[in-house]
């Protein structure tokens, strides 16, 4: 039983770091209806640059934070004017190769140009922990919990109230009606991917010191995160973190269960498992109502 | 009949197919199309005779990188049939076809003769294409892609980590029968063997394209409504399409773990299945002659690369020409010739347009002449 509610503990703390994953797909989903599978690599990159010029030469943690965001925006921006503008209104699977080209162009890179030996990254709050009772949680775990819930709310405030989330949504929904009302669509495109280049920096940051800094290093969790975002729908932000948590807890179980060589199979395994208990398909409905 | 198509097209699921019923041949190609039957005998009795020329002469690397060609023809075909006609978001092409690598190469060192290991290995990646379809019955574009990438990677690090069963990252080497090649060595036997398949599976597959099977899958791209109103069924067909591909990218598996009598990871994973789309896109979507081209592209480009020195990081320069052929030629190699017979007309078009522009605002601005 110990092992069990300890394992949903450390389930939920690393659900919360897929979800801060997911958000970063789920967001430039929403807005530009374009699947970003670049985006791990995208963390992948900042953390690299985080852990070989930055962190070894003793710069201030909330800096070296503060350049990763920058350098995930930049990328963001650098994808979407690169890659993204340029195919113009090509279809689905085009983008979706195009952004799967993209990430497999920018571990290549990483890879060159730096490595492939793996780099220490220091915990942003020290490696301690907290004890309740004969339960633990680490302050890292504490740290991502508190900053993804503070993303959740601070997001769902601003699609839903200010000018800029609705005209996202809007973007999405109809991007010529939106243009026709007034919409900067160009300017908002390139906006939402630098957010969205900008929430993987800010993921790079918090994933990095358990993962140890590798080219390959997000591969399992973007994954994770794709089928988490598969099971609420591409478009719901609440359901991404929800999908978040449940594989964070399964990746958790699996690990006390299942051997290791099996561990890539989860997310397929959770799909399947998503689709034989609701065959009418997990996601499409409630993509179609979220938009 | 007409107004039909039109509505259903206005409502196309999957956006790229504007274009379903390919513009008629330029003049001197039309006699040739009433023959065609003749003339697909001719060519492959011609390329029959010039594999078999070409694996007695050459030298056995010559003759190694054919048998990849052929085998990459297959691939080639199978995912085109899948994601091109088809419009399956299936991004685990790699997988496909290590599972049939895989599962031969198994079989094999259990000691099974390689004719019902390879038999057997065919039908259990058919199947297992059978497995990757259910999802793809009830999930729809995106979600199909990134359940179908999750298999993908799910059997990456499967064929990585499973040490017991695959040999983990060392791979597994396949034993060599001796003798067991006939008048042929090692490589032309493969060459050869891999030539027939290939050529086997491109008139099947053109024949199923060009027949009841392509304009079905046309119907069914443009509109699934639409499609089912005229009688057809899409469930039945999408399985047709999974089964089909499945035992091509099996062939396919069979062949590439012979050849190499080695399977290995590295051979079926993300960056391989992201070589074999840049083969379908850069040959062209929806073309069988593409598909050939992009083979032929896919093998020849690795090759060139390690010829001039470049080895460590391949999937770098695929992925970054995979963009460029995206943006700049998404309709395939095979157009290139349509495309280049068109630029005068269209140079000339969009010289004579911006010569009206400028014409319409000399009418309005005194002093613009057309310059």
């Amino acid at each position: 039983m110990r092992t069990v509610i300890q394992a949903i503990i450390s389930g939920l703390a690393q659900g919360s770091l897929l979800a801060l994953l997911t958000f970063g797909l789920v967001l430039v989903y929403k807005a530009t209806n374009v699947l970003n599978l670049a985006h791990g690599q995208i963390a992948t990159l900042a953390a690299f640059i985080a852990a070989i010029y930055l962190t070894p030469n003793d710069m201030p943690l909330l800096l070296v934070l503060v350049v990763m965001i920058a350098i995930g925006a930049a990328v963001g921006l650098l994808t979407e004017q690169v890659v993204i503008r340029p195919l113009g209104r090509a279809s689905l699977w085009t983008v979706v190769l195009a952004t799967l080209a993209t990430g497999m162009v920018i571990q290549a890179l990483t890879g060159l140009l730096w490595g492939y030996d793996e780099h220490f990254f220091p915990y942003a709050v020290g490696t301690g922990v907290i004890r309740f009772g004969e339960y633990v949680i680490t302050n890292q775990q504490l740290l991502i919990v508190g900053v993804t819930a503070a993303l959740v709310i601070a997001s769902t405030w601003f699609f839903r109230r200010t000018r800029t989330g609705v005209a996202m949504r809007a973007m999405a929904g109809n991007r010529v009606g939106a243009e026709i009302v007034g919409t900067r669509t160009r300017l908002l495109q390139s906006a939402t991917w630098m957010i969205g280049g900008a929430l993987a920096g800010l993921v790079g940051f918090l994933a990095a010191p358990q993962q140890f800094v590798a080219p390959g290093m997000m591969e399992t969790f973007i994954l994770d995160a794709l089928a988490a975002a598969t099971l609420a729908g591409l478009g719901s932000l609440p359901g991404a973190v929800l999908g978040a948590l449940v594989i964070g807890i399964a990746g958790q179980f699996s690990s006390l269960y299942v051997p290791s060589e099996f561990r890539d199979l989860l997310p397929l395994a959770v799909i399947t498992v998503a689709l034989l208990a609701r065959p009418q398909g997990i996601a499409v409905r409630q993509a179609e109502r979220a938009v | 009949m007409t107004q039909l198509v039109g509505t259903a097209e206005s409502a196309v699921v999957e956006g790229a197919d504007t274009a379903p019923v390919a513009p008629p041949p330029p003049a001197p190609l039309r006699g040739l199309q009433q023959h065609a039957t003749a003339l697909r005998l001719g060519g492959s009795l011609l390329a029959v005779i010039l594999g078999l020329a070409f694996a007695s002469m050459a030298g056995s690397y010559y003759v190694f990188v054919g048998a990849q060609f052929f085998a990459f023809v297959i691939v080639t075909l199978s995912l085109n049939l899948l994601f091109g006609y088809g419009a399956q978001i299936v991004i685990a092409q790699g997988a496909v076809v290590g599972l049939g690598a895989y599962s031969f190469a198994i079989m094999v060192r259990h000691g099974v003769h390689p004719i019902p290991a390879a038999v057997a290995a065919v039908l259990f990646t058919m199947l297992s294409s059978l497995v990757v379809a259910l999802p793809a019955l009830r999930l729809e574009g995106l979600y199909l892609g990134i359940a179908t990438l999750a298999f993908q990677f799910g059997l990456s690090g499967l064929f990585a980590a499973w040490d017991a069963v695959t040999g983990g990252q060392q791979g597994l080497a396949l034993p060599q029968v001796q003798g067991a090649h006939g008048p042929f060595n090692n490589d032309q036997f493969w060459f050869v063997v891999s030539g027939i398949g290939a050529l086997l599976v491109l008139l099947g597959t053109g024949r199923f394209v060009r027949g009841s099977g392509g304009r079905a899958m046309a119907a069914l791209r443009q509109s699934v409504y639409a499609a089912q109103t005229l009688g057809l069924r899409p469930v039945r067909w999408r399985m047709l399409i999974f089964a089909i591909s499945g035992a091509m990218s099996g062939l396919a598996g069979v062949l590439l773990a012979g050849q190499i009598a080695f399977v290995s990871p590295a051979s079926y994973s993300t960056d391989r299945t992201l070589l074999f789309f840049l083969a379908v896109i850069v040959g062209g979507v929806r073309s069988v002659a593409g598909s050939v081209l992009g083979a032929l592209v896919a093998v020849v480009l690795p090759q060139l690369l390690a010829l001039l020195g470049y080895t460590d990081n391949e999937s770098l320069i695929f992925a970054a020409l995979m963009i460029v052929a995206l943006i700049t030629l998404p309709d395939g190699l095979v157009t290139l010739p349509r495309r280049l017979a068109a630029l005068p007309s269209r140079l000339a078009s969009l010289r004579g347009s911006r010569r009206a522009a400028f014409a319409d605002n000399g009418s309005q601005e005194v002093g613009h002449d057309g310059k």
